[in-house]
């Protein structure tokens, strides 16, 4: 008998264990809490399609080398399948099958008509060239043939692969269809550079997301962001963005960390010189206008908002307790874990969970897709209000389920988008 | 000021990490605390690969390469027919002919 999804991970020896575990603990809590129809809850328990291929490429020295890629579809009953590549060693298919459940969840709760996908291929992009790099693209996309396509299968960049590849991947496919249908087919990936049909506002589309939807719990809480102080973990895309657009409401940064370290300044750091002293020194490690701390009393820092914006697993059973804010804004994904979240709702800190938080990116992949299926270019402006909308509506969606369901903010996250599948399930019904 | 540097993990033991901090370049000055049992599987400063030529160095943009390989070019233009892919054309005094030679039994290629 086939494993479920949520079994095939538990059986996974412990160092393979990692972040998708919260989400299937939350998945099955959420399902649990909403009476989820058992056999709805079983079509989402297990992937509808797992693509392992094989295939050759030619390195510089002439020789052949054989690599393995990955494409799995959870489920796209929504829409098509969207989701990233990556590129790394460790790239395996319970890594890409856990990544394509959590993309089915993210897109149902952005309400985009999308499903969830994952894929990736088990190499070390640090050892190839430029040229190698390309004929790999290039030939698993051959590889994988049908099985992607711009109304069922869509890729975007993620670990190890950009804009560069995703051009790779747009070209090697248009070349494989009739020249009538080239054009109507450069929606195969998002995540293209602009001049090759890329959206405005890509860039800066998660810490966007994300500061719509701290204006939002603002608005809802009668919180004035004027003068509120916020600190923030990562200053990479996400991190130095939502610095950066929550700096006109008059918020004061307090506090930032990174991978070099952490800096604090209760005064206030200037997002936008912050910047650019990143940008040049790769790391915020030295800033003159702010003192060095250490992790503990980074996370000690008196502030009004947190916003995680690096990785995975930061807001644990030892974290979670030094907090001392009213709101957790998560950037990042699976910033928290079980105990963390436990801890925050005992202190009665308030949580927009990643899931909600950070869908500005796919978001915007979606409004990519859609200017190319419709052969439009929008202004950045008019990207930034549909993106507007898009997160108030999912962020009243959220609060209304969670306050329907006297739950938390993530669960109620969760039964937004159970409740958006299923009722499809129930519309539609199974096949025959 | 400084910000204060925590201890580092050692790049060997990281490599057994299956998490993307294994290929990240980051890694070697990346100080956030991390549990080798819950490997990282998506991070918001994980900085990508850097493609290698087959020596081994950086190619610094496909512009360059392509700059350098229009020099090389440019460098064996003066040379017409078998003579600009012999490997002992510069080394070569045999007489040549000024429309080029087409056939030769010293040409040699790079195999």
């Amino acid at each position: 008998m086939e494993l479920a999804i949520a079994d095939k991970i538990t059986q996974k020896p412990a160092i393979k264990r990692n972040v998708y575990e919260n989400v299937t603990q939350q998945f099955n809590k959420a399902s649990d809490l909403m009476d989820l129809d058992p056999d709805i809850r079983k079509i989402l328990a297990t992937t509808t399609n797992e693509i392992i291929v094989h295939f050759p490429a030619i390195m510089d020295n002439g020789r052949i080398e054989m690599f393995t890629g990955y494409r799995v579809q959870h489920n796209n009953v929504l829409g098509p399948y969207k989701g990233g590549l990556r590129y790394h060693p460790a790239v395996d298919i319970d890594e890409v099958r856990a990544l394509a459940t959590w993309m089915t969840w993210k897109c149902a709760i952005a309400g985009i008509p999308f499903g969830g996908a994952k894929g990736g291929i088990a190499f070390d992009p640090s050892k190839h060239s430029f040229g190698e790099m390309e004929r790999i693209t290039r030939r698993f996309t051959y590889a994988l043939n049908g099985n992607i396509g711009p109304e069922y299968d869509i890729p975007a960049p993620d670990v190890n692969t950009n804009s560069q590849i995703m051009a790779w991947i747009l070209d090697t496919y248009l070349s494989s269809v009739t020249p009538q249908e080239r054009n109507r087919s450069i929606h195969i990936v998002t995540g293209k550079p602009i001049a090759s049909g890329g959206s405005q506002g890509r860039d800066k589309a998660t810490g966007q997301g994300t500061v719509f939807c701290i204006e939002q719990w603002a608005k809802d809480k009668n919180f004035d962001l004027n003068n509120a102080t916020y600190m923030i973990q990562g200053f990479g895309n996400v991190g130095s963005w939502a610095a950066k657009l929550l700096k006109p409401f008059g918020s004061k940064l307090v506090a930032v960390e990174d991978h070099t370290g952490a800096i604090s300044n209760p005064e206030g750091i200037d997002p936008d010189k912050l910047a650019i002293y990143v940008k040049e020194r790769k790391g915020v490690h030295g800033y003159p206008a702010a003192e060095p701390v250490d992790h503990e009393s980074f996370f000690k820092t008196k502030a009004d908002i947190f916003i995680p914006a690096a990785l995975e697993n930061q807001i644990t059973a030892e974290t979670a307790p030094l907090l001392n804010v009213k709101l957790v804004a998560e950037g990042a994904n699976g910033p928290t874990d079980i105990e963390g979240d436990g801890i925050l709702q005992e202190k009665n800190i308030d949580l927009l969970p990643d899931i909600l938080c950070n869908g500005g990116g796919v978001i915007v992949s979606y409004f990519e897709w859609l200017q190319n299926k419709r052969s439009e270019s929008w202004e950045l402006e008019e990207v930034d209000e549909r993106l507007r909308k898009k997160v108030i509506n999912a962020y009243k969606k959220v609060k209304n389920t969670s306050q329907e369901f006297n739950t938390d903010w993530r669960t109620g996250a969760y039964i937004v988008a159970l409740s958006s599948i299923q009722e499809v399930y129930r519309t539609r019904g199974i096949f025959p | 000021m400084d910000a204060v540097v925590r201890k580092i993990a050692p790049k060997k033991e990281e490599n057994k990490n299956p998490g993307i901090c294994a290929s990240c370049k980051n890694l070697n000055f990346c100080t956030y605390p991390r549990n080798q049992s819950r490997p990282i599987m998506q991070c918001e400063e994980f900085l990508g690969f850097e493609p290698r030529t087959k020596q081994g160095k950086k190619v610094v943009s496909l512009r360059l390469y392509q700059a350098k390989t229009r020099k090389k070019e440019k460098e064996l233009s003066q040379y017409k027919g078998l003579c600009r892919y012999c490997v002992n054309c510069e080394q070569c005094t045999l007489p040549r002919s000024e429309g080029g030679v087409w056939i030769c039994d010293e040409y040699m290629d790079e195999e």
